[in-house]
């Protein structure tokens, strides 16, 4: 227990923000890669299903507690339907740029747009 | 045990049992907040545990960790569920990094840096976890997002709980039930 807290931020607060700051920059280094045409990438049960975005296609990721329905089309994807208890992927709506994702964390279904690799040509679908 | 160990320890669960109860209210009203995306979490169920930090000896303070989890759990229905070993997982990095940095930095930090170092240290924990047995690889794309939301609501929170041990009568009663040994 400590008897005199200090209840005014101090230097080592502002050093410790910014160290916070900085791992919040690292992790961006980390997870930027979008260079090549938008594509969606859908992962559920340790698979991983790739689709183009200007497609019309409903998708069906089934994880542990049933099926999480994505709908992809005009550009970018929304999930429509989820078993999870909370809604918050539904509720978080459509994504369309590259580095937006969504995900159903009780479902275990993460559905993202990211920019594809150059040798995926005109995909229809992969699976991986 | 002496009549004098048995009234500190009756002050020290009172404390807890208080502190444990507006951590499930808060909860309650976490859950209630609409989240923009997935993960998002305000942390204010966690103003508890950061107060707690300058108040409870170390045993109390695990019990009010593990109370907050349960009641967490119960609140957002995920209790029998893998959810709930993230959030026990995220809660437990969270406290024992708060009241590590609090014993090893004393009071060169005021709860704004205990909050960070919590909030930051129960993202990247549960980020491992996902990264393990949920998403693989692929959860290094949520972290920019996990991590920088963590970092502004630890802020706002240790900024908020700085002000509130200053100023609060709450928090002196509360300081002095638990010295009261």
């Amino acid at each position: 227990m400590h008897d005199v807290p200090r209840s005014k931020p101090t230097v080592f607060d502002i050093l410790i923000v910014i160290l916070g700051i900085a791992v919040v920059a690292g992790s961006f280094a980390l997870a930027w890669n979008h260079s090549g045409e938008p594509r969606a990438v859908i992962e559920a049960g340790g698979s991983t299903w790739i689709y183009p975005l200007d497609e019309d296609r409903v998708v069906e990721a089934r994880g542990p507690l049933g099926v999480t329905v994505i709908h992809i089309g005009n550009g970018g994807l929304a999930v429509e339907s989820s078993p999870c208890r909370n809604q918050t992927c539904v509720a978080s709506g459509r994504i369309s740029r590259p580095g937006q994702w969504t995900a159903c964390l009780p479902n275990g279904v993460m559905a993202r747009i990211d920019g594809g690799a150059s040798d995926d040509g005109a995909l229809d679908a992969i699976v991986r | 045990m002496t009549e004098r160990s048995t009234r500190s320890s009756d002050n020290l669960a009172r404390v807890t049992a208080f502190l444990g109860a507006v951590a499930l209210f808060l909860s309650a009203v976490e859950y209630m907040v609409p989240k923009p995306l997935p993960f998002m979490r305000l942390g204010i169920a966690n103003l508890p545990l950061l107060v707690a930090v300058d108040v409870l000896p170390f045993g109390w303070f695990l019990v009010l960790a593990l109370v907050k989890v349960f009641g967490m759990s119960v609140v957002s229905g995920s209790l029998f569920s893998y959810v709930a070993l993230f959030s026990l997982a995220g809660t437990m990095a969270s406290a024992l990094s708060m009241y590590g940095s609090r014993i090893l930095l004393r009071n060169a930090v005021s709860p704004l840096g205990i909050a960070v170092i919590g909030a930051t240290a129960s993202n990247l924990v549960q980020l491992a976890l996902a990264a393990v047995f949920v998403f693989g690889a692929s959860a290094i794309l949520t972290a920019p997002f996990f991590l920088g939301s963590g970092l502004a609501t630890g802020i706002a929170l240790g900024l908020f709980a700085c002000r509130f041990e200053r100023d609060s009568l709450l928090f002196a009663l509360i300081r002095e039930d638990a010295r009261a040994r």
